[in-house]
């Protein structure tokens, strides 16, 4: 499983912004708002990394238990699948 | 056939198919040395608009005028400039730019501007404009294609304000923060294909909304839509009357 190639974010007006182009772009327009936590999970998925990664990255960063980044790192996962974000 | 196009200051080497693409872009041609880019347009990329319009009402030309702004829209952000759809008038060299999804008004509402304010009130297009970013400034620039009512001269303004429109049984505007109206904005620009130039294009985004207020008016179209778009765009009391068009 990976994020559709194409996406972009971006800081505007302060808030995290993503919007489609190429892959991703054919089935989704307009802006997905990110929060902090969202755009790490959603760099680290651009960057290629593993689920399991991308939540000790976050655990490490906001200085949370690794089990409370799983768990949001799986919600957002769950989100962007559902949204049609991911492919195999 | 091969020409030249000057568009928001960059000048574009085009080679169309048609020549109704030349036509079209008569007041925008240009004779300047060199060029920012070059944009061809092949029968591929038309028949790949006719994909997205399959409606046999519509022209080869016409699709191949659809082509090409679609090609001049995914190079603009990496000159710092990127296109709306929009309509976007001048009152006293101010411009300002209204914007809404198609069929809400914008033009009836740039017209009343015309009817009720007179000759201080010149349509810059009607449609698609190019914003640029520069400094602190952002100007607003026209483009040939501006709509089914054509409206579009050939000039740039300061952009002092944009609007977006929506309609409503009341007359209302407000300011809003950046962030409040960004999935508005969002939807009115163009995105271009290329992930380079999209994320350009959230930057120049970016420095819009800093740089500009952006209002939301909720109108019919009535005088007093008029009045107040104009008195909160404009900063100046609204004196209007009607004149003829």
């Amino acid at each position: 499983m990976r994020i559709k190639e194409g996406f972009v974010i971006r800081e505007v007006a302060g808030q995290i912004v993503a919007v489609a182009t190429g892959e991703a772009g054919e089935n989704f327009q307009g802006m997905i708002r990110l929060n902090e936590t969202g755009r790490d999970i959603w760099q680290g998925l651009m960057d290629g990394l593993s689920e399991q990664k991308i939540a000790e990255k976050l655990a490490e960063t906001y200085e949370v238990p690794v089990g409370q980044a799983r768990k949001d790192t799986r919600g957002l996962l769950e989100q962007m699948e559902e949204a049609g974000f991911l492919t195999a | 056939m091969n020409f030249k196009i000057k568009l928001a200051d960059l000048t574009i080497d085009v080679q169309s198919q048609y020549p109704a693409l030349y036509d079209f872009c008569e007041k925008y041609r240009s004779e300047d040395e060199g060029s920012a880019f070059l944009v061809s347009i092949s029968p591929r990329e038309i028949a790949e608009e006719r994909k997205i319009m399959p409606d046999p009402e519509f022209s080869e030309s016409y699709l191949e005028e659809c082509a090409a702004l679609r090609k001049i829209g995914d190079r603009l952000p990496l000159y710092n400039r990127f296109l709306i759809h929009g309509a976007a008038i001048t009152f006293e060299d101010r411009a300002y730019l209204f914007t809404a999804p198609s069929g809400t008004g914008k033009s009836s509402h740039i017209l009343m501007w015309k009817k009720y304010l007179g000759e201080k009130v010149d349509i810059v297009n009607g449609d698609k404009c190019i914003l640029s970013v520069a400094e602190d400034e952002i100007y607003v620039h026209s483009t040939p294609w501006a709509g089914k009512e054509k409206w579009n001269r050939n000039r740039k303004a300061k952009l002092g304000g944009i609007c977006i429109l929506r309609r409503g049984r009341e007359n209302m505007i407000s300011r809003r923060k950046p962030g409040e109206i960004l999935p508005e904005l969002v939807e009115q620009i163009f995105w271009p294909k290329q992930a380079e130039a999209a994320g350009r294009t959230l930057e120049l985004l970016d420095s819009l909304v800093n740089l500009v207020p952006v209002y939301l008016l909720e109108c019919d179209r009535s005088e007093d839509a008029v009045r107040r778009s104009f008195e909160a765009l404009t900063g100046y009391r609204y004196e209007g009357k009607e004149t003829k068009i």
